[in-house]
């Protein structure tokens, strides 16, 4: 990959999707991918912890954030390979797997691009309801893009890429996976309150 | 350039700093003095002056009142150091023993009291002493946006400097603006130019808005319009500019951020070119709603050529990243405008201070969000 590998996963998907069919090239590129996303992620949670005045918990909700994510996909897993098999879907576990990495490298980005806008909400604003509204809001958009960049993968071939592909499939998937992410939220809660330990 | 990430890692440690620091609550106990006031019996407090020291905020929490009071019928006040009656707190029933105070504007309320009034036919019995509570602390937004400020001074003077930019080619990039409406997007000398038309256009509608109060309130909206124009596009930018690469735009960030801060040079040209109707406006003169009202109109005609010039100017004409940008860019300057007023000036105590900033925290949606849920339930806003 000649440009880095954010660049090319905000300009040029297609030059990721190749290395799909290529599994002996993915040992790095697994790595960036799940590198970008986990400091994506951790970032938004501490920033999101800046809600309360204490250093700690802005690295508790990070660790949080991270579990919250990735906790939800894990257990989430199974359940899209078996939807997108029964949907036609000839990719490996482990084909999946690597387009979720990428997904979530791109929810990652979209976490860092959001930042200056959710410390500058955070810093302002004491009300509860619009902060809970206003990261609601961010991390279900995010998690839209890493979809669609997941369902282009999906429908990538090598020299084309078909649009519309998997999309029910997808969604009913999401709103599986809305739900594990909900209760995940609500069983990891306080997340603007301060707390004792690391949950 | 190269001591920028050093320069960038401090700034953010800077921000950060109002997290780590602790608010001091203060409680005085003060006592109350009957008066009789048209035949009526009314039973204020005494006035209760927060000592605030400079750079500091001051916000009220609460006034706690002898418990037998509560749910006997009687009404109360909060007045200001003007003996006025505040707004939210006019002619309330006192139905519990704990009144909240959060509401009150402390930029503007240098001295309160409460003042209880008791209906003829209801017994009065004797109260006790008025808990006042209140929180004051060093004022890091305060000292925040002072460093931002500074900060984009410095920059904008260094780089003036750097690239030896004369005021001739501020009108030259200006009339080009004003007549051909597109500009080079490669050369990074713009974006200092344009600032600089920002600043200086958006200063003169300032200065006409900051006329209806008068003095030192020019001044405050001579730097605080362009400053919220350039601080909203600075928090914004990041966002939208991301969001839009992920749904398919090619530009590069700084084609991006010329093309933005353009439209704003178009958006602050408008303005001013409005200034002398506004102007006109004041000295008629009309009253502090419809001064609003006006500007309110001259924004949104001012922001929407602005809008469609940079939707005209963009390459990748796509309409949902056009969109969000609106919508991202809006929702930043909404609260930040929030955040910086008075921009008109003050309802109300006209003979106090002009702040600079209101030191009353709060958000623009949860404030819109109340406006629609009181007028809502019928209650007066």
């Amino acid at each position: 990959m000649k440009t880095s590998i954010i660049k090319t996963l905000l300009k040029n998907k297609q030059e990721i999707y190749e290395y799909l069919f290529h599994e002996e090239r993915w040992n790095k590129l697994t790595i960036k991918l799940l590198l970008i996303s986990l400091f994506g992620i951790a970032f938004y949670g501490l920033v999101m912890g800046t809600y309360v005045d204490e250093w700690q918990h802005w690295f508790k909700i990070s660790y949080k954030a991270i579990l919250l994510i990735y906790g939800s996909i894990i257990l989430c897993v199974p359940a899209l390979y078996v939807f997108t098999s029964i949907a036609g879907s000839n990719h490996t576990l482990k084909q999946i797997v690597f387009l979720l990495l990428g997904a979530l490298a791109t929810v990652g980005i979209v976490f860092t691009g959001f930042l200056p806008i959710v410390w500058f909400f955070t810093f302002c604003t004491k009300d509860i309801v619009f902060i809970r509204v206003m990261h609601g809001a961010i991390i279900f958009l995010s998690l839209s893009f890493g979809l669609f960049y997941f369902q282009q993968g999906m429908n990538y071939q090598p020299d084309k890429i078909k649009k519309h592909g998997y999309f029910g499939v997808l969604f009913l998937w999401m709103l599986v996976f809305s739900a594990v992410l909900l209760q995940m939220a609500i069983k990891l809660s306080p997340w603007f309150n301060s707390f004792k330990g690391w949950w | 350039m190269k001591y920028a990430k050093y320069i960038i890692t401090c700034s953010f440690l800077i921000i950060c700093l109002p997290f780590l620091s602790k608010a001091e609550e203060t409680n005085a106990i003060v006592s109350f003095i009957p008066q009789e006031i048209d035949d009526q019996i009314i039973y204020p407090s005494r006035f209760v002056i927060p000592e605030v020291k400079t750079f500091h905020y001051l916000s009220y929490d609460s006034v706690k009142i002898n418990p037998a009071w509560a749910n006997k019928g009687y009404y109360f006040e909060i007045w200001n150091d003007q003996n006025r009656p505040l707004p939210d707190y006019k002619a309330r029933k006192l139905e519990t023993d704990i009144i909240d105070l959060s509401r009150v504007d402390a930029t503007q309320t240098k001295a309160i009291r409460i003042v209880i009034f008791i209906p003829d036919n209801k017994e009065a019995l004797a109260p006790g002493d008025f808990a006042f509570s209140w929180q004051s602390g060093f004022d890091w937004r305060l000292l925040v946006f002072t460093i931002f400020t500074s900060l984009l001074i410095i920059l904008i003077i260094i780089f003036s400097i750097y690239y030896r930019l004369k005021p001739k080619e501020i009108l030259k990039l200006t009339k080009k603006l004003s007549f051909r409406g597109n500009i080079e997007t490669d050369s990074k000398k713009q974006i200092i130019l344009l600032i600089w038309i920002i600043i200086i256009f958006a200063g003169i509608y300032g200065v006409a808005l900051g006329y209806f109060m008068g003095g030192i309130q020019i001044l405050y909206v001579l730097i605080k319009l362009p400053l919220l124009f350039i601080g909203s596009l600075f928090i914004s930018f990041i966002t939208a500019y991301v969001l839009n690469l992920l749904l398919g735009g090619k530009e590069k960030a700084t084609a991006v951020f010329i093309n933005a801060l353009s439209a704003l040079a178009i958006t602050s040209l408008i303005l001013a070119s409005l200034a002398p109707v506004l102007w006109f406006m004041i000295i008629i003169p009309n009253k502090h709603d419809i001064i609003v009202f006006i500007n309110v109109l001259f924004f949104g005609i001012a922001g929407l050529i602005g809008a469609l010039f940079f939707y005209k100017q963009s390459r990748n004409k796509n309409i949902l990243g056009f969109l969000l940008w609106l919508f991202l860019y809006g929702l930043v300057a909404l609260q930040l405008s929030w955040l910086l007023r008075p921009w008109v000036g003050l309802m109300e105590n006209v003979d106090i201070a002009i702040p600079f900033l209101r030191l009353y925290d709060g958000n623009v949606f949860v404030e819109i969000f109340n406006i629609i849920t009181r007028a809502g339930s019928g209650h007066a806003i």
